[in-house]
């Protein structure tokens, strides 16, 4: 039993990243399917298809950053070593969660409002901010997430 | 906060004049056309200026003319400029100095070159081109189409044209029914004809068959073999010999093709090398003074005399009629303000410093004429803000260093100068925020030995940890928020004041103004800061904001009863406004994303620079290329939600745009930069 508050953790760790992640990878592909589509037209927008197609990829980040602060809190990432009751354990995991869940469901959201942004771009290139300013308007959402996650794993005590 | 006054300028000019006018106009750059019909829609007949009148070489150009040319240089631009190889790179071409001509250099040029020869050329050579490319196409299908019968011992023609008596049919058919074919079609000949169908593998589901047979019988069989599964595929004309000679006659021509396609893109080539260089002066030429006659029409004309109507910069006046002195025994001009209900360009006028911000203005969309420009009551805030999204001194230098290299490369000017510029703040701004923070490209300082003697040195500035005590830094970002939301409202109120709307200043913004303030104040009292008096002046300064509101927010409603309901209704906003300042904890969520991915980054190249042998291969790679991506990513989400925290949060509360950007005549040139005063100097 003693080890079961470290692995708790780790799944509170792999959830984050693994769902933000994901959300990331479909927001990221839906995405990309759209430029896809643009560039055939127009093969000089890359850039600025790129740049839309890389804003849904944060949320990836985001579980990124939240996994590796858990797996910091319980010790795994070198440092001195923490014993981990499952009440803490438990904890972790829950403070992972915001994150993973926001992280899934606004990488995609974000995804498809790029889509629809590249799609804008490709009639009204001067428009470019505007197109880039909607897709962070779901991102709040996923930084908020983030900022629940960490304020929680930072308040778990050991 | 401003926005540039201009004036309502008309110029009447006499015809022989208006070319060099409108010209010198040009140069000057600082005039709006005002098209008649959107000035007071009279509807009119659209004169073109008379073009014989006028001495200048480009202007005699007559109008059907320029449009031919502007549209062979725009072709031949389009087919040549991909093959065209830059000096110095695409980047130089796009951020670098262009290259500075006259008017008169480009027209000369433009007498010595024969565009119409040169756009006919390259037409004939595209076209020469895209035939060969159908024509390969057509045969690797031919080719495609014949391989399954490459031992088929039958001249095509057959299948092709037939005799009057035989008749040959090629088609595909489900491979599992081939034999139920061939028995069918063998029973029905009688004999007098023969079928081939191509071999198959297993995996293969459909296969290639010909039948040869009398056309007395065709009906039958066509009936049958469809029965069968088969579906006729025509054979195109010309195919005459065996399948085995004609895939080797068509592989054969399509190799000669090929050589020829090769000849013509190295000729293709070679144009580009040439005549990109000289045809992109000229499309700039072309353009100029396409916009000249666009410009010279623009107005209302008569017999003898044309006018021009024009959105001047009051600051510029002094310019335009310098510039117009030449013309005076021609022309006249009256200078007017804007009459009421028009709706005059907007110029953005900043001072210097923040100047770098208007491009931010720009993207949102201009104020309004009588509105107010936020540049100035952004640019402080967005600076503090981009620091402390990116937060970190170490990612600071790098961009800084990037963007002040290509300010001084490439001597940038107009608003990607005044962008790179903003970016350069930003990089200051974070690079400060890092100092006090001690973030310097992440953890750095304390994880690497080799830093040990500078840790002391960067501990001495650092105030806060963010990452040891967040709640401290989220504090801080929640209380920006307060300050620019308030601040928002204030400048809401003062611009009430300023159109005489009293009653909306002190009841909308002043309502919300108390309230706010008074809750604020009343929730630090409760938190122990303060006496009882303090406590006091919270609930009442809350009290007077919620009675205001209540009082004042249904004004525009008829009846008491509706009036109240929509008073007390109003209060519920504030739900937005508490929305409004929770979306400040970005700043402390994307500042400490900066550190932790950073600080990944650190500890990912610690662990493998333990690895025996390749381990500092790998820590230098994982150190460079983590941070290279750190830099960008965090770079991006930083501009993009210090922006978003202006537009929606700052922005909301007294801006909106609607104004229309100033675009006056100049030079509009994309490949040169042209000097002089735009009219001709020589005599062609």
């Amino acid at each position: 039993m003693d080890q079961l508050g470290i692995m708790l953790a780790v799944l509170g760790a792999a959830l984050a990243a693994g769902f933000a992640g994901s959300g990331s990878a479909i927001g990221v592909g839906i995405a990309g399917e759209s430029g896809a589509g643009i560039m055939t037209e127009d093969p000089g927008k890359f850039g600025l298809v790129l740049l839309l197609q890389a804003l849904p990829g944060t949320q990836g980040i985001y579980g990124l950053l939240t996994a590796f602060f858990a797996i910091l809190k319980v010790g795994l990432l070198g440092g001195d070593a923490v014993s981990v009751n499952v009440w803490q354990g438990l904890g972790v995991l829950f403070a992972c969660l915001p994150i993973a869940i926001a992280g899934y469901y606004s990488g995609i959201a974000q995804g498809k409002t790029s889509a629809a942004c590249i799609q804008m771009i490709a009639k009204r290139p001067e428009e470019t901010g505007k197109a880039v300013i909607l897709p962070a308007m779901v991102e709040t959402y996923a930084v908020l997430a983030l900022l629940m996650s960490i304020i929680l794993l930072n308040s778990i005590q050991f | 906060m401003a926005v540039a006054r201009v004036k309502r300028v008309r110029i009447l000019s006499h015809h022989d004049i208006l070319e060099d006018v409108v010209a010198s106009l040009q140069a000057l750059g600082c005039c709006e056309i005002i098209r008649s019909e959107e000035s007071d829609g009279i509807t009119r007949e659209r004169s073109s200026p008379p073009s014989e009148s006028t001495g200048s070489g480009t202007g005699s150009r007559g109008l059907p003319r320029l449009e031919t040319d502007l549209s062979d240089s725009r072709f031949i631009l389009r087919f040549l400029e991909p093959l065209f190889k830059e000096e110095g790179g695409m980047l130089e071409r796009l951020l670098g100095p262009k290259p500075p001509v006259t008017i008169s250099e480009l027209n000369s040029m433009m007498e010595k070159t024969d565009l119409q020869g040169m756009a006919a050329d390259a037409r004939s050579l595209e076209r020469r081109i895209s035939e060969m490319r159908s024509e390969i196409s057509q045969l690797s299908n031919h080719i495609q189409l014949l391989k399954p019968f490459k031992d088929l011992d039958l001249p095509m023609w057959i299948v092709s044209r037939g005799t009057e008596k035989l008749r040959g049919v090629m088609g595909t058919l489900p491979s599992s029914k081939s034999c139920s074919l061939k028995d069918s079609f063998l029973d029905i000949i009688e004999g007098q004809g023969d079928i081939y169908i191509a071999p198959y593998s297993e995996k293969e589901q459909e296969t290639m068959a010909v039948l040869v047979f009398q056309r007395s019988l065709e009906q039958q069989v066509m009936e049958s073999a469809s029965l069968s599964g088969f579906s006729r595929v025509d054979c195109p004309q010309g195919i005459e010999d065996t399948p085995q000679e004609e895939i080797q006659r068509m592989t054969s021509l399509r190799e000669t093709l090929y050589g020829s396609i090769n000849k013509a893109e190295s000729e293709s080539l070679t144009m580009a090398a040439e005549w990109v260089p000289s045809v992109r002066k000229i499309y700039d030429l072309l353009v100029v003074v396409a916009a000249r006659h666009d410009a010279g029409s623009s107005g209302e004309s008569s017999e003898k005399v044309s006018s021009l109507d024009l959105w001047v910069p009051s600051d510029k006046i002094r310019e335009l009629e310098s510039s117009l002195k030449p013309y005076s025994t021609l022309l006249d001009v009256n200078i007017d303000d804007p009459r009421p209900g028009e709706n005059p360009p907007i110029i953005l006028d900043n001072p210097g410093w923040a100047s770098p911000f208007s491009p931010l203005t720009k993207l949102y969309g201009m104020p309004s004429y009588d509105g107010i420009d936020p540049t100035v009551v952004m640019a402080p805030f967005f600076f503090l803000f981009f620091g402390m999204c990116l937060g970190d001194g170490g990612y600071g230098l790098v961009m800084g260093a990037f963007f002040l290299f290509a300010l001084v490369r490439y001597r940038l000017s107009g608003d990607t100068r005044n962008f790179f510029m903003l970016l350069l703040l930003g990089s200051v701004s974070s690079i400060l925020v890092g100092a006090v923070t001690g973030s310097w490209l992440g953890d750095m300082i304390d994880v690497f030995g080799v830093f040990e003697p500078i840790r002391a040195l960067k501990n001495s500035v650092v105030m806060i940890r963010p990452m040891n005590d967040p709640i401290t830094f989220l504090a801080i970002s929640l209380a920006l928020g307060v300050v620019q939301i308030l601040f928002g409202i204030l400048i809401a109120m003062w611009d009430a004041f300023r159109k005489g709307d009293i009653a909306g200043a002190l009841g909308d913004q002043g309502g919300w103004l108390a309230l706010i303030v008074g809750i604020l104040v009343w929730g630090a009292s409760s938190f122990g800061i303060g006496g009882n008096g303090v406590l006091f002046a919270g609930k009442a300064l809350s009290a007077i904001g919620a009675i205001t509101l209540v009082a004042t927010q249904g004004r525009d409603k008829p009846g008491v009863i509706r009036k109240a309901l929509s008073g007390i209704l109003s209060l519920y906003n504030i739900t937005s406004y508490l929305g409004d300042v929770l979306s400040y904890s970005r700043l402390l969520a994307l500042g400490l994303a900066t550190s932790a991915i950073a600080m990944i980054v650190n500890t990912l190249t610690g662990l493998v620079s333990g690895i025996p042998y390749v381990g500092w291969m790998l820590a230098i790679l994982i150190f460079f290329g983590g941070h290279l991506f750190s830099v960008v990513v965090n770079v991006l989400g930083a501009f993009i939600h210090s922006l978003r925290l202006q537009y929606v949060e700052f922005f909301s509360k007294f801006y909106s745009g609607g104004g229309r950007i100033f675009t006056p005549l100049k030079f509009e040139t994309r490949y040169t930069r042209i000097t002089g005063n735009g009219i001709e100097e020589t005599v062609n």
